[in-house]
């Protein structure tokens, strides 16, 4: 089962020193229905994003503080596995490889058209979608081999991607099941549910512990 | 939200009272609007609320226009206080790159006729007024 | 018909004393009025003290048709307002201006501007000019037994008018390039030699004599 939410609930982080492109940003993926946080600085974003969790990030190279560059620099060291757009006046092949390099997953040149935002964002966010059912794939086939440990990091990291689902809960009280845990289990189980009643594996999986008990 | 008429892409060249102005209404209007000035105090003017992009630079040097990405343009506005500037950047958008739309103020009425003889839009402040001052004369 | 010199100072000045020595009919707009006043005591032209972008100007100097037009100053956007008008309220056919800025001579150009003079790009072609057989040496290192040698084709040159495929050139040497009236040519068989050409050589020292004699004959250079 794919995802679909993920694109319409999508939280998306801007950074801008310039107040008209932060209007912009706001104005057009609002309309979308993506929830945006923009701010004007590097040092900002860095303190929201360890605050709060977001689906994707837009950044220009130039600003006040900390360069755009710097702060994906940084953010690669801390693993921080939002994914970046970055937006900037400067489209020099140069400046897009630099930003590539620095982990940036997408380059967007000012000035843009709001089809042209939206089209990158919602790449990005398709992008990630893939990974995500990826890596339930992944995870789902390491644990049929018995290699818990292992599914499990992959789990791990599909909670930071897509906070609002449910697979990973479910896919995670399978691996605590596996190690006995049965209460911490149960616990993730209905987490599941929560985030979505309909989750059909999760509800199986729940089944038959009450049978069980 | 569906919007009844169709986005633009507005350059506004030179962002004065008038300018500022008008990139103000096009960007509430909900169009894509690119403001080029050479001061940068001159960007102060653009409301709050001003969505849309500007460029620090002279527009009488092509690469700005380029910047701006004026072959993109809808429409350009030249608005400088010079009537020489906003011819020359009136023709570059016009002839060279193919802006359908080119409106340029034009300060001396003298100069009207080349700017229409190239199919530039042009905006005569004092012809306008004088229109007006002829009606009030008139008793309209 | 007479020459109309719009704009620039020295350059106006020189010009126009150029042209009346020559016998032409010159006047001359400017709208510096120190700058006229001393124009008018040194030259024998008339002096309008004006902005040669205004109408009304242009009206004064009574531009016709057969005039020939000269646009000098230092901005852009002067110049192509004043071309236009010359051109097309007043008729005026050849028009001559300075264009400053490289990337404007395309719009001059496509409005129809007959001359287009660019000093920056005339000087920085004069100068890859200059330097290219350092650009030569800067790519190929020079290493013991290549020389390179410029040569240039005159009326006298046995090459000239020659294929380069019939002509007898030593084994250790090649034609490397070929600079004719500021442009590259990349020299191929087919390639003709031409008077003015600057041929590019690379040849062992060798060979290096035959090598002139046979392009240039004597001791070309």
């Amino acid at each position: 089962m794919i995802y679909q939410e993920v694109l319409l609930v999508a939280k998306v982080l801007c950074v801008d020193d310039e107040k008209n492109v932060r209007n912009l940003m706001r104005k057009v993926l609002e309309d979308e229905g993506y929830e945006v946080v923009a701010v004007s600085s590097g040092e900002e974003a860095q303190e929201l994003l360890n605050r709060e969790r977001f689906n994707i990030l837009t950044l220009d190279l130039k600003l006040p503080g900390i360069s755009g560059i710097d702060l994906l620099k940084k953010l690669q060291e801390e693993g921080m596995e939002v994914p970046a757009i970055v937006i900037s006046a400067i489209a020099t092949p140069e400046a897009i490889v630099e930003a590539m390099k620095n982990g940036a997953v997408d380059f967007l040149s000012k000035p843009f058209s709001p089809e042209e935002l939206l089209e990158k964002i919602k790449g990005v966010l398709e992008m990630e979608k893939m990974t995500f059912s990826k890596m339930e794939r992944i995870a789902k086939s390491l644990m049929e081999k018995g290699k818990y440990d292992e599914s499990e990091k992959i789990v791990r990291k599909m909670f930071s991607l897509v906070p609002s689902s449910p697979i990973p809960h479910y896919l995670y009280s399978l691996i605590l099941s596996s190690r006995g845990n049965k209460d911490l289990a149960l616990k993730h189980l209905k987490a599941a549910l929560t985030l979505d009643g309909n989750y059909h594996p999760a509800r199986e999986e729940l089944k038959k512990y009450e049978e069980e008990n | 939200m569906k919007k009844k008429t169709k986005i633009l892409y507005v350059i506004v060249v030179g962002c004065g009272k008038m300018g500022s102005i008008i990139a103000n209404y096009a960007s509430s209007e909900g169009h894509n609007v690119v403001v080029i000035d050479k001061d940068e105090k001159a960007f102060d003017m653009l409301s709050p609320e001003f969505s849309g992009f500007t460029i620090l630079g002279d527009a009488t040097e092509v690469e700005n226009l380029k910047a701006a990405k004026v072959d993109r343009a809808d429409v350009l506005f030249s608005l400088t206080t010079d009537d020489n500037t906003n011819f020359m950047i009136s023709m570059v958008a016009k002839h060279v790159f193919g802006v359908k739309r080119v409106v340029s103020r034009v300060y001396d009425p003298d100069n009207l006729p080349v700017f229409q003889e190239f199919g530039i839009d042009a905006i005569c402040p004092i012809l306008l007024m004088v229109e007006s001052l002829k009606g009030l004369l008139l008793g309209e | 018909m007479k020459v109309v010199i719009i704009g620039g100072e020295k350059t106006a000045y020189y010009l126009a004393r150029s042209l009346i020595s020559k016998g032409y009919k010159v006047m001359i707009i400017n709208k510096d009025p120190v700058f006229c006043q001393e124009l008018a005591k040194k030259l024998r032209a008339i002096v309008i003290n004006g902005d040669g972008s205004r109408r009304y100007i242009l009206e004064e100097a009574e531009l016709m048709r057969n005039d020939v037009v000269v646009i000098l100053t230092p901005r852009d956007h002067d110049n192509l307002i004043i071309s236009q008008l010359a051109k097309n309220l007043f008729g005026v056919e050849r028009i001559v201006s300075l264009v400053n800025d490289p990337e404007n001579v395309e719009i001059f150009q496509k409005l129809g501007i007959n001359v287009v003079l660019n000093l920056t790009s005339m000087i920085t072609t004069t100068i890859e000019n200059l330097m290219f057989p350092e650009e030569m040496e800067k790519r190929f290192p020079v290493e013991k037994g290549i020389s390179f040698l410029t040569l240039e084709i005159t009326n006298d040159s046995p090459s000239l008018g020659k294929k380069l495929k019939d002509i007898a050139l030593p084994e250790e040497s090649i034609v490397g390039a070929i600079l004719r009236g500021g442009v590259l040519v990349v020299p191929r068989g087919e390639t003709e030699i031409r008077l003015g050409d600057k041929l590019f050589i690379i040849a062992s020292p060798d060979v290096k004599k035959d090598v002139v004699k046979v392009l240039v004959g004597g001791n070309g250079r």
